[in-house]
């Protein structure tokens, strides 16, 4: 059985795959298709703050990181459920682990590269929304912060995404990525809603660290603060970073453990 | 040939049922259930968890569409779900001042006043530094409901969280003027006053010859307060007759002295009303200055 982590961290073998998964996916409709809509999203938030009364830049900010964020998610998951599957559909994948590279090199060079397709588009789009902004005389650099924060996110989900891709087809890959991300961004309601109406100690106390466990995505949702102008702690980003690094490794362990017991046949 | 016109008449016929539908519809929607549409809006626990995280974007949404909705002025019951729709677009981004500010403004139109300032209080609970929104209701109370005891106490809110701004001290004179509080009006112009007079921009100008003139206002209220309570109590002792002169509201010890309007002249007594008033102009001119 090859080792998870082989000698040598293998830099040129991951990069090599982390370039090849960054070309392919920029050639991918989806990844188009998506982001033009991202775009028109985007723009379309400034044609919504003419809609309100007051301040125009909180809702472009508001409205421009939303769609941001939430296309961008989709993003990572129709393209990050397909990396690993299509690649053993097509076949192709034998004649990748032929060269001198192991799964672990495989799985974390498609991370890579899936994670540089997505900061070009996330930079694009929050580039897009700069602009909405300055023509409302509403430009803060605090939204390159907030895009850092969907970042982080987008780390999770295309991990989780990543995950499944190696483990199941991509339809599953879709189903179980999404409900991370609803889980994610709903789990905030387990202290205050679920766990009083729950009968039992122990149910409560599973439930509990079921909570602390699963990834929380709000955590990384910072556009009220850069909406509003108020300061992040630099503690908290500091802290919010290593929580989305420790996940990462998680995931990315889980996935390399799986896909190298993983019958490719 | 045949075969192109018959596709077209197909299709215009076809466009005017779409046409025709539409309008039906649109008039249906709007006179039956237009005006009951925010009655499915899930309550603000509901939407915490539903918005996904997103809960600025869905505030936002709903903000949207308020100020479209109540703006719909032939709908009977709009002002029905304006409590909850305002209590689920705070819930989900307290910290935003329009909603708050727009809510009161709806409200107000449907001289709902309490919650006009249900609206304005939550909106001060949840944004400690803002002072708009307690200036926004006192004007309400000032100007539209003519509670003045409410006004002066939102204009003292405002007035505590932004104690730099002049225009306040302005409305906050006015306010305690009319509530009866002639004595704290007085220290509010005087105050204006102080901050002004050695400044000699335009809008400070301005500023201290509204000082000024109320000031000189509020003095003559405060004397024809005064007047009015020496000659009730003459009226009591004197078998409801009212005193001659004000001269004889002194000898009879109900006034220290015969008041002088704000111009140094004496006021001109009604002795059948029994009360006082001046003739002396007010030098707006003087007062201002240079422009």
């Amino acid at each position: 059985m090859t080792p998870i982590i082989p000698r040598g961290l293998g830099w040129i073998q991951i990069r090599a795959i982390a370039v090849n998964t960054f070309r392919e996916s920029v050639r991918s409709r989806v990844f188009y298709i998506l982001m033009a809509f991202t775009a028109a999203m985007v723009l379309f938030s400034g044609v919504m703050a003419l809609l309100t009364i007051g301040s125009r830049s909180k809702i472009i900010i508001d409205l421009g990181l939303t769609f941001i964020s939430f296309f961008t998610v989709l993003t990572a998951i129709f393209v990050g459920i397909g990396l690993i599957y299509q690649e053993i559909e097509k076949k192709t994948i034998y004649n990748i682990l032929s060269k001198p590279l192991s799964r672990m090199h495989f799985l974390v060079g498609r991370y890579i590269g899936l994670m540089a397709v997505l900061a070009a588009n996330l930079l694009a789009m929050v580039a897009i929304l700069a602009v909405v902004l300055i023509l409302f005389e509403g430009f803060t650099w605090k939204i390159f912060i907030a895009a850092g924060f969907i970042y982080l996110e987008l780390a999770v989900i295309t991990a989780i995404a990543l995950f499944f891709s190696s483990v199941t087809s991509p339809v599953v890959s879709a189903l179980c990525t999404g409900a991370f991300y609803v889980v994610g961004h709903t789990s905030i309601a387990l202290p205050d809603m679920l766990i009083p109406r729950l009968n039992g100690a122990v149910t409560k106390k599973i439930v509990e660290v079921l909570y602390h466990l699963l990834p929380d995505l709000n955590l990384l949702n910072v556009t009220d603060q850069v909406a509003y102008g108020l300061p992040l702690d630099p503690g908290f980003v500091t802290k919010a970073v290593l929580y989305t690094a420790v996940y990462v490794v998680l995931l990315l362990t889980g996935a390399c453990l799986i896909f190298r017991r993983r019958d490719l046949v | 040939m045949r075969t192109i016109c018959g596709w077209l008449f197909l299709i215009s016929i076809m466009l005017a049922a779409v046409f025709g539908l539409h309008v039906d519809l649109r008039s249906h929607i709007e006179e039956e259930l237009y005006p009951y549409r925010s009655f499915f809006l899930p309550d603000s626990e509901y939407m915490k968890v539903a918005s996904l995280g997103y809960r600025n974007f869905w505030a936002d949404m709903l903000f949207l569409w308020q100020i479209q909705y109540y703006d719909y002025y032939r709908k009977e019951n709009r002002y029905d779900y304006l409590e909850r729709t305002f209590h689920v677009i705070t819930d989900l981004d307290p910290k935003h001042q329009e909603p708050y500010v727009m809510g009161a403004l709806f409200a107000f139109l449907g001289e709902r006043w309490d919650l006009v300032y249900m609206m304005a209080d939550k909106g001060l609970e949840n944004i400690p530094d803002n002072h708009f929104i307690a200036y926004d209701a006192g004007m309400y109370a000032l100007v539209s409901e003519k509670n003045y005891p409410r006004a002066v106490h939102y204009f003292r809110i405002a007035e505590e969280r932004n104690p730099d701004d002049t225009f306040l001290k302005i409305i906050m004179g006015k306010a305690l003027r009319i509530q009866g509080s002639l004595e704290q009006s007085m220290a509010y112009w005087q105050e204006l006053y102080e901050r002004v007079k050695d400044k000699n921009d335009q809008q400070s100008n301005l500023y201290r010859g509204s000082a000024l003139r109320n000031m000189w206002l509020t003095r003559i209220k405060i004397d024809q307060r005064d007047v009015g309570i020496a000659v009730a109590e003459w009226r009591k002792r004197h078998e409801g007759t009212s005193p001659p002169s004000l001269d004889a509201l002194v000898w009879e010890g109900l006034l220290p002295g015969a008041p002088l309007d704000p111009a140094g002249e004496p006021y001109l007594y009604d002795p059948d009303e029994g009360t006082i008033r001046s003739e002396s102009p007010f030098d707006f001119k003087s007062a201002v200055g240079s422009w």
